[in-house]
C-alpha cells in the first residue's frame, strides 16, 4: 500500500516540476506533454485488486489534489480519473500482462481521457474544439507518458507486493 | 423479487452518480466560477506545497534579478521627468485614475495550468501583497495576460494566448500615418502569433509595426508592448485585415512575472 502511493506522490510532484520545465528545456517542441499522475494510477491498479475500494479512494483523492494544485476545475479529473480507471479495469481482466500490453494500455487509458475531456468540452461548450484538436491532444502525449509507463511497470513488476488481475 | 430491487437500486445509484457527475462538471468548467472560501484555502495550502517543491529549481535560474530589474526599467518606463510631467498634469486635472499610474509587483510562477485550453500561471503572490481580479501581468517582453483569480497567498493569470472568447485585449498599431485601434481576440498556435482581427481595410498596415495596449476598456494600462505585426491577410469581401502579431515572449520560459497594480496613494 505504501509503495503505490509513493509511487503516486512522485509520479504528482513530477508533473508539476516537469511541466514548468520540459517546455522551457525543449523549446516550442509540444510533443510531450505529461500525464504522470494518470499513467502512474492506471499502472499501480494490479497492485490494488483484492482492494479496490482502497483503490478508487486514492484514485479521486489524487484526482481532486490533481485539480487543486494543476488545474483549477474542481472535481474534473476527479471524475475523469475515476472514469479511466474504472474503464481499463475491465481491460485489465481480459489481457496478460507485459511490457507490450502495458503500453496498450497506457495509450489506451490516454485517448479514453482526452476523449472524455473533449466530449466535455464539447457538451457544455467551454471552447470550441474539433477532432484535429483531440488528435493533436492524444499524439502530443503518448512518447512521454509510454516511456513513463513502462519504467513504472518495471519498478512494479520487481515490488514484493503481488499483482493480480483476477 | 429481491433481485429486482437490487437492480433497481443499482440503476437508480448510476443515474444519481452520473447527474451528480454531469453537475459537478458544469460547475467546475463553467469559466465564470466564484472561488469558495474551502476552494481559496486549500489553493492557498496547495501554493505553498508546490513553493516549497518547486524552490530548488526557482532558485536555480539564475537569470531572475536581471529578468526583474530588466522588467522593472522596461515596461515601467521610468522616466523622472516623464513621472514628474505626469504628476504634474494629474495634479492640475485632479484625476483619480490615469493608464499609467500603476505600481508593480514582482512574483515568481510557482505553476502552470495542464489544461490545455486554459492557458494559465499560478504566481506566488495574493491578496496579501495587495493583488485582486483583473490586474495586469507582463515580463520584459511585453503583455502577458491578467490576474484572473486570487487566493491569500496566490493567483492565477490568464495568458493572452488562452483559447477563450472573452480573452480579448483593446490594442493599438502604431502605422505609418498614425495610430489604430483594434482587439486582439486570438492564438495561432501553429505559428506563435497572436491575432487581431477585424482591421478596417483601408487602414495602412505594414509588417513590423509596433503593437501595444490602447488602454481603452479600463482593464489594460496603455503603453504595453505586445510584438511587431508579422502578417497581414484580408478577409474575403476585402472589408477587413486579420493581423498576426509576433511576440517577444516565449510563453514556455515564464519564470518571473510583474503585476501592474494601481498606485496607492
Amino acid at each position: 500500500m505504501i509503495i503505490p502511493l509513493i509511487i503516486v506522490i512522485i509520479s504528482f510532484l513530477l508533473d508539476g516540476i516537469l511541466s514548468n520545465y520540459l517546455p522551457y528545456m525543449l523549446g516550442d517542441l509540444s510533443l510531450f506533454t505529461l500525464y504522470f499522475t494518470l499513467v502512474s494510477i492506471i499502472i499501480i491498479y494490479p497492485l490494488f485488486v483484492k482492494k479496490l475500494k482502497n483503490y478508487y479512494i486514492l484514485v479521486g483523492i489524487t484526482g481532486f489534489l490533481y485539480d487543486l494544485f494543476y488545474t483549477n476545475l474542481l472535481f474534473a479529473n476527479t471524475i475523469f480519473f475515476l472514469l479511466v480507471t474504472y474503464i481499463i479495469s475491465f481491460l485489465y481482466k481480459k489481457m496478460a500482462l507485459n511490457l507490450l500490453t502495458n503500453i496498450f494500455i497506457v495509450i489506451l487509458s490516454l485517448v479514453i481521457y482526452h476523449a472524455i475531456f473533449v466530449l466535455c468540452l464539447f457538451i457544455f461548450n467551454v471552447v470550441p474544439i474539433n477532432f484535429e484538436k483531440f488528435l493533436y491532444l492524444i499524439l502530443h502525449s503518448i512518447i512521454l507518458n509510454v516511456i513513463y509507463g513502462e519504467v513504472l511497470y518495471l519498478i512494479c513488476k520487481y515490488l514484493p507486493t503481488k499483482r493480480r488481475l483476477n | 423479487m429481491y433481485r429486482k430491487n437490487k437492480k433497481k437500486k443499482k440503476i437508480i445509484i448510476i443515474i444519481i452518480i452520473v447527474f451528480c457527475s454531469f453537475f459537478l462538471l458544469f460547475y467546475s468548467l463553467s469559466s465564470n466560477r466564484k472561488m469558495t472560501v474551502v476552494e481559496s484555502f486549500f489553493k492557498d495550502v496547495a501554493s505553498v506545497v508546490m513553493k516549497g517543491v518547486m524552490l530548488p529549481f526557482t532558485s536555480l535560474n539564475a537569470d531572475k534579478d536581471s529578468d526583474l530589474t530588466e522588467s522593472y526599467v522596461i515596461q515601467k518606463n521610468l522616466n523622472v521627468h516623464l513621472e514628474e510631467e505626469i504628476e504634474q498634469l494629474r495634479d492640475a486635472l485632479d484625476l483619480n485614475q490615469t493608464l499609467t499610474g500603476y505600481d508593480v509587483v514582482n512574483a515568481t510562477v510557482i505553476n502552470r495550468n495542464k489544461s490545455y485550453w486554459y492557458q494559465t500561471l499560478t504566481i506566488d503572490k495574493g491578496k496579501k501583497d495587495g493583488l485582486k481580479k483583473n490586474m495586469v501581468a507582463i515580463t520584459k517582453d511585453g503583455l502577458i495576460g491578467k490576474i484572473q483569480k486570487v487566493t491569500n497567498y496566490s493567483s492565477e493569470i490568464k495568458l493572452i494566448t488562452a483559447n477563450d472568447i472573452n480573452n480579448k485585449v483593446s490594442v493599438s498599431i502604431a502605422t505609418t500615418s498614425g495610430e489604430t485601434t483594434a482587439i486582439l481576440s486570438g492564438y495561432d498556435k501553429d505559428n506563435n502569433l497572436v491575432l487581431i482581427s477585424g482591421v478596417d481595410s483601408l487602414v495602412e498596415i505594414n509588417v513590423g509595426d509596433v503593437v501595444t495596449t490602447s488602454g481603452l476598456g479600463g482593464m489594460f494600462p496603455r503603453g504595453i508592448y505586445i510584438g511587431e505585426v508579422e502578417t497581414i491577410t484580408n478577409d474575403k469581401y476585402g472589408l477587413s485585415k486579420t493581423l498576426g502579431v509576433r511576440m517577444n515572449q516565449n510563453f514556455n520560459n515564464i519564470h518571473y512575472v510583474t503585476i501592474l497594480k494601481e498606485e496607492t496613494k
